[in-house]
Formats: structure tokens, sequence, C-alpha cells
């Protein structure tokens, strides 16, 4: 409903490049639920025939059957949220599955035939040490995974985790130590050939995700359902989460949308850097263009940069090194200071 | 005039001299119990009614109808209660023939009462002691011996002490019959040449400065044509009036009298406190004694906090020091903060107040460095010039001999607490001068101490060291030689011109190490190693390092997350705003305060 209200509000041509199911739990839809969904896009959108069609799951609501099921719907690429493959470490995330599941799971979707095979790594957990981070990577790459997602734990305020660092029943690393786990990864994986290709990202060949490089690249997007983003003709917009109030508003054949923010300019250059930087680099042509005085300002720091190896030059690009990945919030909020 | 009686209330601060005087003012009237809704009518700035003192000094006038049938015209004059303001408390003693000493009967007498009390005897006033909050439990076994210190002080009999409480208005009627007996009417010949004394004066945005006077000789009229005779300024006299609940004109006051006059005055420059005024045609010889050109003592650079904040800054200190005379201001220039002023003061709660006033009335905001005390220094040269500023020092090279200021200190505590106090004070360079006990348990102490060792945290020690007891009061006393050396603060190898302070040679070391341990703390890590030196001169004397930041990154970043990721980075964009780029170390402002908060 929603795309059908969208397509008559909208009379210009879209055509899709990618489509990604994300967001809470898509693989708790059963694979025809998925394929009415992904038809249904296509309906009302002109999609590539090679787009990029990718998924989110968790290795307990996905079993063998419906992995096959989805790769002959379509989906060509699925992120699997398994985190670790150590049981205590799972305990303390309150994850689910154990790391039997998790295994037989990521093998399943290998097999599957399903083109990339995304697994989310977490490091930096409560008693992780460094040999169990490390087997964590390994058992995923002899499982055949070519792509990585790697993330620091963060203790999000007001969670079980924070109350529990708060009263001492966990200890939260130092940056010393999430430096140490997170440079381990990007060794292990560049040794096996992955190209760190974002912050947290790593992916063999054509690997990379679409979806992702699109919005680093600050590319539009369509958001569709509850509580989604998108990002489209300059405006950044975010749909209702109340589901409730979602339904009502597409029978009424109103979009969802509750917040549209349009970007300015210098909203525009502003995430051209902290986008940029997050991946592909500082691309210099696109923002000499946008600020013709940036590089002028910034050159002292720059050279500091370039000195220090935080970043590398690739005459068309900036871009962070691994020691500059680290200190990337850092950086990005410097570099703002030139604006 | 034999119907005039002009008093002012001695207190320590909490002894309760603002409801006793809240009271006063309503049983003579002078306020109904509807504008009493607003309590303490006289701390009518905020700021004053928050911290429970007063700053600027008011008066006001009541009439009584006296027990013996007359109808008494009472100028109650207030006094300032704090150790920063005992010029204003003596040239407001020197107006009044009469003070009420009020005493908490449940605490006893304190420093500063017995230096304000000296200060009204030494003024010949008559002084009529009270024992407040007497309806306090406690009040009954503690005010027996209150009374005892109470009447060593001062002499007399036990039966002249007036038992009184603000709060319930008990004695409020004693006291003014005591005011009304006890005090006489001004003394003066209205038919001399005027004499009037100004114990303070206020800017009001409409009419310029309300100068309070007190007529000493003589009379001053409307239209009248007056001299102030430190600065032989001229004026002619617009409004002249008294001090009710609002100003209420009565064109003239005679000798004896206490009100204000207006005159077209723009800025308080010209009118000092303890100044005298007199008619420029005619007009007395001699001024009133006791005059004296207010100095700061206390310095301290105020920044604004962006860069860009220079004009707007010192036009709040302009319009600031409209009604605050004592606060002085330079332009000056430090390489970490950029352009801002040194500014003077009577002392450190003077600076606060001025430095909140800045914050609250005017909204500035500003970066404020370490006080400091006015050093002099004979150079090999021979000149001899005075330093506010410690970054100015002179090289050691340079210098022959410097002095600083000493003050001489005077703390009453509980006898078990002089142990304490006596080694607070030790470390802070003081000398003993004299100790006696005023009873049997509570001793009074003098020492000489350099003002630098008091300007932070040694009021706030004294306190916590005395569980609150003792109590301070101080007044300048000398200047004298020592062995000062300047230390300087680097961060990776740059001085920091606002960090740099003056110390005693001996106590160098320790110094440097605690502030650098302090700075290690207050400063953030950073992208690359951070070394905090201190230094004499050429040599390093403490040096510490904050590791650079290894690991700062948002990991996820996904569509969802952009917008609010953004909002993050503008808010800590306005985070940075406030720090200072010092070479290419970032500083939070609070780090230029550092040394006020060490151990």
């Amino acid at each position: 409903m929603e795309f059908e209200i969208f397509k008559s509000l909208h009379s210009t041509e879209i055509i899709i490049d990618n489509i990604f199911l994300g967001g809470g739990t898509p693989s708790l839809l059963s694979p025809s639920q998925l394929a009415t969904i992904i038809h249904k896009v296509k309906e009302c959108f002109e999609v590539l025939p090679n787009a990029e069609i990718s998924m989110e799951s968790n290795p307990a609501s996905i079993d063998k059957l419906k992995l096959y099921e989805y790769k002959s719907v379509g989906i060509n690429r699925i992120s699997i949220g398994v985190q670790s493959f150590v049981k205590k470490e799972l305990g303390i995330l309150k994850r689910n599955h154990s790391p039997k599941l998790a295994e037989k799971i990521v093998s399943d979707a290998v097999k599957s035939g399903i083109e990339t095979v995304n697994l989310d790594l977490i490091f930096s957990i409560p008693g992780q040490s460094l040999a169990s981070w490390t087997y964590s990577i390994e058992k995923a790459l002899d499982l055949g995974t070519n792509h990585f997602s790697t993330y620091n734990l963060t203790f999000e305020e007001n969670t079980p985790l924070w109350n529990k660092m708060q009263t001492g029943k966990v200890v939260k690393y130092n940056d010393e130590v999430d430096e140490f786990m997170y440079f381990t990864a990007i060794e292990i994986l560049t040794k096996y050939g992955f190209d760190h290709y974002e912050i947290s990202n790593f992916a063999k060949f054509n690997n990379k995700c679409r979806h992702n490089l699109n919005t680093w690249n600050s590319g539009e997007y369509l958001a569709f359902g509850v509580s989604s983003h998108g990002f489209f003709e300059g405006s950044r917009y975010k749909n209702i989460s109340n589901l409730q109030i979602y339904y009502e508003m597409i029978s009424n054949g109103k979009l969802p949308i509750i917040d549209s923010e349009k970007l300015n300019d210098s909203d525009y250059s502003e995430e051209l850097i902290v986008l940029g930087l997050r991946a592909t680099g500082l691309n210099k042509a696109k923002i000499e263009k946008q600020m013709p005085l940036f590089f002028e300002k910034s050159q002292l720091f720059i050279e500091e940069l370039l000195k220090k190896e935080f970043i590398a030059d690739s005459n068309t690009h900036f871009k962070l090194t691994s020691k500059g990945y680290a200190l990337c919030d850092s950086i990005t909020s410097k570099f703002l200071n030139f604006l | 005039m034999k119907n005039i009686r002009n008093f002012c209330i001695i207190a320590h601060i909490d002894h309760g001299k603002s409801t006793l005087a809240d009271r006063i003012l309503e049983v003579t009237g002078a306020i109904s119990q509807r504008e009493m809704v607003h309590a303490q009518i006289l701390d009518n700035n905020a700021l004053e009614q928050e911290r429970g003192i007063t700053i600027k000094l008011h008066a006001i006038q009541m009439d009584y109808k006296a027990k013996n049938g007359e109808i008494y015209k009472l100028n109650l004059i207030d006094t300032p209660g704090h150790v920063d303001f005992s010029y204003e408390v003596s040239r407001s003693l020197a107006a009044c023939e009469g003070a009420i000493l009020v005493v908490d009967a449940t605490q006893g007498v304190e420093a500063q009462t017995i230096s304000n009390l000296y200060m009204a005897i030494e003024n010949d006033l008559e002084i009529i002691p009270v024992l407040n909050k007497i309806d306090l439990p406690a009040a009954a076994t503690t005010k027996d011996n209150v009374k005892k210190q109470v009447l060593e002080l001062i002499g007399g009999k036990e039966e002249d002490i007036i038992e009184a409480s603000g709060k319930s208005g008990i004695g409020v009627i004693d006291i003014l019959e005591a005011i009304v007996e006890r005090i006489g009417p001004p003394k003066g010949d209205p038919e001399a040449p005027l004499k009037a004394l100004i114990y303070d004066s206020i800017f009001d945005p409409y009419q310029g400065v309300v100068v309070n006077i007190r007529v000493m000789d003589g009379e001053i009229k409307e239209n009248d044509k007056i001299m102030f005779m430190s600065n032989k300024t001229e004026h002619i006299v617009e409004q002249v009036g008294v001090m009710k609940m609002k100003r209420e004109r009565t064109k003239s006051l005679s000798a004896g009298n206490v009100g204000y006059i207006t005159a077209a005055i723009k800025g308080l420059s010209d009118t000092k406190v303890g100044d005298t005024i007199t008619h420029q045609k005619g007009g007395a010889t001699e001024p009133i004694g006791g005059f004296k050109e207010v100095k700061p003592m206390v310095f301290s650079g105020i920044y604004p906090s962006d860069s860009d904040g220079f004009e707007d800054l010192r036009e709040a200190l302009s319009k600031l020091s409209l009604n605050d005379s004592a606060v002085t201001f330079e332009p000056e220039s430090s390489t970490a903060l950029g352009f801002g002023f040194r500014c003077g003061f009577l002392g450190l709660l003077h600076m606060e107040i001025v430095q909140e006033r800045l914050e609250r009335e005017f909204n500035q905001t500003i970066v404020t460095t370490v006080p400091n005390v006015r050093y002099r220094v004979t150079k090999t040269n021979g000149d001899v010039v005075q330093i506010d500023n410690p970054a100015q020092m002179p090289d050691r090279v340079a210098i022959v001999s410097l002095k600083e200021p000493y003050i001489r200190a005077q703390i009453i505590t509980p006898d078990q607490y002089v142990g304490n106090v006596m080694s607070l004070c030790m470390e802070r360079r003081a000398e003993i001068v004299d100790q006696k006990y005023l009873s049997e348990t509570r001793v009074e102490l003098i020492f000489e101490i350099p003002l630098s060792e008091v300007v932070f945290d040694f009021y706030d020690k004294l306190k916590s060291t005395s569980r609150g007891y003792a109590s301070l009061d101080y007044e300048f006393s000398k200047e004298k030689e020592s062995d000062l050396v300047k230390l300087d603060i680097m961060l990776n190898g740059e001085k920091v011109d606002a960090l740099s302070y003056i110390v005693h040679r001996n106590k160098a070391h320790a110094w440097g190490k605690k502030i650098c341990e302090k700075l290690k703390e207050l400063i953030p890590k950073q992208m690359f190693d951070v070394a905090i030196q201190a230094g004499i001169g050429n040599k390093i004397v403490a040096r510490t390092n904050i590791s650079a930041m290894r690991k700062n990154v948002t990991a996820k970043c996904y569509g969802g997350d952009i917008s609010r990721k953004r909002k993050l980075i503008e808010k800590q964009k306005e985070g940075k705003k406030r720090m200072k780029q010092i070479g290419s170390v970032e500083v939070p402002q609070e780090a230029f305060h550092a040394v006020l908060s060490i151990d």
C-alpha cells in the first residue's frame, strides 16, 4: 500500500539499485511474505535486474529451508546477527542462540547459494579475550563468510548492560583494548583478502554492500514501513513508529512520514565530511565544488594527519588509515571546524 | 535634630541580621505586612538573597513613636557582611551614632563581628548588644556563656543585653526603645559650612548616580552647587530626599540627617565612598576624616569564552562598574585566551560576585584565570613596577627584589581546633602574632599571612578544619619581601601564559606536580600524546603525560542514524567552542581555574 501511495504522489520514474530489508528481524517473515514485498517493489518501481536484495536476520529465527526459500524469492545478500561464536559472550549479550546453531546457520547460508553472507561480530565484550575474539573471526572465515561487520560493544544508557556496568558487575574495556581488538580484526581480515571499505565493514571482491555504500556516498534511498528512514529529493525523513497510526495513515492514503528535514547547504557539506570519512574518504573534487575554501583552511591539519599516518592521499580522496578509522569521530569533528 | 537616631546593625552572616531588620521595619510601620511577602527587604539583589549576605549598602528611614510619647526618625544604615568590604563598613559606621550588635545566642561571637565591633567602638558608637534567636531551644543552655563573651568584649552590665528573636518578634520594642534612649542624637552644626559624608552610591538607570549621604554639618538643598572634596569635581544638586521603602524627596537635608542626593552624575567613579561633599562657595575647608581610595587586592583575567565576545564583555564590564565602583578592569591579551581584561577586586568574594553578575545579569560566558595578588618588583635597572598578571613577571635575572602583600588575619576558633588552624596557617607561610583566650573555650589567633596564600580556598579549608566553627577577618598589613618564583606551565612545549603562577620557591615543586596532575585530569585525551610540564625559568620541576586517545569512533552508522549523528556532532562542536586551542592541544576552560581546585 505504502509503495502505491508513494508512487501516486511522485510522477518521476525511480530506478532501484538495491532493496534492503532490515530493522527488527525481517527473518520472522515467511519467505512468501517476503516475496510479496519484493514483488510489490518491482511492480511500483523500476528495479535493475542485478539489484542487490539484502535482508537482516537472527540465527534463532531462520533455518536451512527458509534460507533456500529466501534465495529462491530473490534475496542475494543476507546479514546474520551472530555477534560471537563463544557461549559466555553470547550470554552477556543476552542472545538466544548457541554457538552451535550459529555455526550451522552460517554454513547453511553459504551453501544456500545466497551470494553475500555477512556476519555481525562484536568485540570488547566484557570478559572477551584477544584469543576468543580471534576465534570468532576465524570460525566465520572457516564457514565461508564473505562479508563482515565488526562492532565495538557500546553501553547504551539505561540498558541492562549499562546498569551492570554502573554497579560494577561488568567491566567496560578501555580505549586501548578497544583499539587492539579492532586492529586485530583488521589485520586478520585484510590478510585473508578482505577489503576494509568502511570503518566497521569488510568485504571480499564484489561483495561490498551497495545499500551501505549508497548511504555513505550521500545517495538517495526510500523508506517504507514503520519507523524507517529515507533520503529523497534533498530531505531526510522518518516514518511514524506507532503501528496503529501507521495503519490509519496508510488506509487514508497518506504517507506515514512524521519528520522530514530538508538539508541546507551546510548540512550537506557536513554530511559530505561525516559520511565520506567513514568509508571512501573525502572526495576532493566533490568537496572542492561544494566548499571551495575547505582544503585551504584545513591544510595544516591535513598535513599533520598525513604525517601521523591517520589519513592517506590517493589523489582523488583523503581516506582514513586503520589508525585513522579508530579515531574517526575525533578527526571528523576537527574537520567540521573548517566548514 | 534631637529626635533623630542614626544606627546600624553589626552581625555575623547567619546571625539573623536581615530578619531582625525586617521586624524592626514592620513594627515601625515602615513596611506593611503585605510588603513583607518577600522577606528580607534589605537584601534586595537576587545574589544577596541567595548567599544570605549584603553586598551593597542600603538605608531606610522609619518613624517611631516611643513610649515617652515623642516621635523619632530612625535611620537604619545597613552594612555589608563580608571581609572584602570592611572599608565600606567603616564608612557606614561613620555615618551613625550607634550600633546594634547582634549575636546569635546559640553560636556566640565571631571574628568578623569583633572586627566590625572594634571599628564601631573606634568611631565612638554607642553599642546596644542583642542576643538573637533567643527562642531556639539550644539558646537556653548557651545564652549565659554568650552573654559573658559579649560583656568581655564591650564591658557594661548583663541587663543591658537585650534578648530578642527576629523570627517571632521578641525584644523588638526593647531594641527600638534602647535606640531612642541609649543612642544620642546626632551632633553637628546646621549653621556651619556643609559637610556630608558619602557612605554609598548606587547607579540608577534613570537618575544617574544616587549618592547616599549623612549630613554632618550645614544643609544641602536642591539646586545647590556642590563639590566632592577628594577630586574637586563639581555638580549641581537635582534631588534631595530620604530613603523610605522608596526614595522620598524632601528638597533639603540638614545636619544629622541621612538621605540621598542626585546630581546628574554619569558614573560611580566620581563618587567615592568616604568622600566629603561641600558647597563650591563658602564650603568646608577640611574634609571628614577617614577617607581612603579603595584599591583592588585580588586580580584575575576575565576573557570571553568565544573570542568574538571581547566588545560585548567590555560593554558588560562598563555597565557593571556603574554600580560597583570597586571593580577595575583593563584590557590585556593572552596567547592562550586571546583578548580579555585584567580585573581587580577587593577580595575573593567580590571577585566571585562580579563573575557571577557578568554571567547572570549580562549573559556573558567567560573564562577566568586563577586569581593572584599584586606584586612589587624592583628591577636591576632600579625601576620599581607593580605586577598584577603573573605572565608579565620579568625574568628572574632582571629582578633585585620581589615584595608581596601580607594581611593581618584574625581567626576566632573553639580551642579544640587551635591545632588544626595553626597547622593550616603554617602551611600558608603564616607567622603567628598573638594568641589569646576570649573565654574559657574560645581562642583568638592573630597571624600575618601572605595574601596570595589566602586568595583561594583558605577560607573553605579553615571552615572544614574547624568543622565550620572558626571565623576569619583580615585587613591589609604591609608588603614584605619574599623568595617568589614564577611557575610556568607548558603543553607540548608551548608555554600557556594564562596558567603561569607566582609561588614561593619552597612550594614550587609540590605545586608544579599538583598542577600537572590536575591538568591531566581536566584535559581530555587528544589524538596525540600531550606532555604537561611545570617549569621555573628553563628548569622543569614537574611533568606528566596524557597518552593519546586510542579509539573514538561510532561503530554503526546506517541511514537512520545520519540525522541523529549530525545532531550529535553539532552538539560536540558547541562543546568544542568552549575549548581553547593551545598549539594543537584543546584545553577545556575549567583548566584555567585548575589551581583553585587543588588540595
